[in-house]
């Protein structure tokens, strides 16, 4: 049964309930996953606890009698599984009963405060393997491996220094930047393939969390996230798509092509 | 259905390092990253399988994401981890890719009943992805017994974490540790010792520090040239 609580444990429980909230949502965790943390959070405190989570911003309320609310929005949106990972252990810790509260306080606390997982240098590397990998899946030629590891720093590179631009944009130039970089790569004649470049250059920003977050919400019954997240998706396909087109058309004057 | 091994090993090789190149990028931890492999290996190895029996590739797809999904749920049961985070890097193979790309370079060649086409077919196999994630997540929530899902009704009351007590305050102030509160854990005997030792390993220390103190002015006395 519930117990009362005075105004200031409220807060903190409601406080804890929404920092790990924000976190999950920041990095790239699906809407169900946060209002069931959040649950979690709740039931652990025995405390009453209703939560309304969209892509873009939380409610949390907690209590029973007198209550507190609280609401965050949540503006930059990064793919982190990471910190998704950490914040599930500590929620289904809580809720076993193997740590006390306090002690998820902290831990909440320092997986927001602790850097990302890979150095920026690693990053770079494993998207370079990846874009080289994928070509080697479409094209399967030895041969391409040097083009799409140079196309994968090329999209990293892109993609960091376009951050602060609206993301559509940078998915946008991203593409034209990896197509451009195609065109320019059949003048020499290595036997390789324009598309195996354009689309190993492309696979990491294919929109496949958005998609897979936007089925699991569908499944769970939040239509308003799913769809929302569906929506997402979609833009940054079309985007993709505009900026090869744009690059591929551009490609057509070339006299190698 | 002759497949050629050597452009076969060139494609597994190929899937592999893609899947993990992904994985590192979306910053899964390194302990799943096995797990995503094999997730995302097994879905693609079906699709392409059914591809070479000769069966329609939206249909390949879906028994692909099928697969990857339910993969996925159970390397997450047994992981603890999220099943996104397996279900992410293993989806990226089945993608349509090639036939994407086809729809966009006819339609600027102007071919657009073929472009047409292609892109329909893509977006067949998307749609079919979609569905077979969707289908596989119905099945393991139907099937496989959801960790948490029945937690809370199981539990007892007896280690009800009381959050006054350990944020150090409580309703009326007077009573901080009343009857019928208890902590999350008994503590076990062994703890119990190692604390104890632990308490008068300090206390010892604090009275040989206070002994110490004892003879603060011949130290002063000591120092106050120096400074």
């Amino acid at each position: 049964m519930p117990k009362l609580y005075s105004k200031n444990a409220l807060r903190k429980i409601a406080g804890l309930c929404l920092k790990s909230a924000d976190v999950l949502m920041a990095s790239g965790a699906e809407t169900a996953r946060v209002e069931t943390t959040v649950n979690h959070i709740g039931r652990a405190c025995k405390v009453h606890v209703e939560s309304y989570a969209t892509p873009t911003g939380i409610t949390v309320t907690v209590g029973d009698d007198r209550t507190i609310t609280i609401v965050t929005r949540v503006r930059n949106r990064t793919i982190d599984l990471d910190k998704v990972v950490a914040i599930n252990n500590i929620s289904r810790n809580l809720a076993t009963g193997k740590i006390a509260f306090q002690t998820a306080d902290k831990a909440v606390d320092e997986v927001i405060r602790r850097p990302r997982l890979y150095s920026d240098t690693i990053i770079y590397i494993f998207q370079a393997i990846c874009c080289a990998g994928f070509a080697l899946l479409i094209d399967g030629h030895l041969a391409s491996i040097v083009p799409a590891l140079l196309v994968g720093l090329l999209a990293t590179y892109m993609a960091e220094k376009c951050s602060t631009l609206p993301p559509f944009l940078m998915v946008f130039l991203n593409a034209l930047a990896v197509t451009v970089f195609a065109d320019a790569c059949m003048f020499f004649d290595l036997g390789i393939t324009h598309k195996a470049i354009v689309i190993a250059g492309m696979v990491p920003l294919l929109p496949g969390l958005s998609l897979t977050n936007a089925i699991a919400d569908l499944m769970a019954g939040e239509l308003l996230a799913g769809i929302a997240r569906t929506t997402d998706s979609m833009l940054v396909a079309a985007a993709l798509a505009a900026g090869a087109a744009v690059g591929i058309s551009l490609g057509q004057f070339l006299p190698w092509m | 259905m002759d497949v050629n091994i050597g452009d076969f090993f060139i494609a597994w090789v190929g899937a592999i390092l893609g899947i993990a190149g992904s994985a590192v990028t979306f910053r899964i931890p390194v302990r799943a990253l096995f797990g995503c492999v094999i997730a995302g290996i097994l879905g693609w190895q079906v699709s392409y399988m059914l591809g070479q029996w000769g069966i329609v590739p939206v249909y390949c797809s879906f028994m692909g994401a099928v697969t990857i999904s339910l993969c996925s749920e159970i390397l997450a049961r047994a992981i603890r981890m999220p099943a996104t985070v397996f279900v992410v890097p293993g989806i990226l193979p089945l993608v349509p890719g090639t036939l994407t790309y086809d729809s966009m370079y006819l339609l600027i060649q102007g071919n657009s009943d073929q472009a047409l086409a292609a892109g329909m077919k893509a977006m067949l196999i998307a749609s079919g992805i979609a569905g077979g994630m969707l289908m596989g997540t119905a099945i393991a929530k139907g099937f496989i017994n959801p960790s948490l899902q029945n937690l809370h009704a199981s539990l007892k009351d007896d280690f009800a974490i009381s959050i006054p007590e350990l944020i150090g305050e409580s309703e009326n102030g007077s009573e901080k540790f009343g009857p019928g509160q208890t902590y999350p854990k008994p503590l076990s005997a062994r703890r119990i010792q190692h604390i104890q030792k632990r308490r008068n390993k300090y206390k010892q220390a604090a009275e040989r520090a206070s002994s110490k103190k004892s003879t603060p002015a011949s130290q002063e006395n000591r120092r106050s040239p120096l400074i």
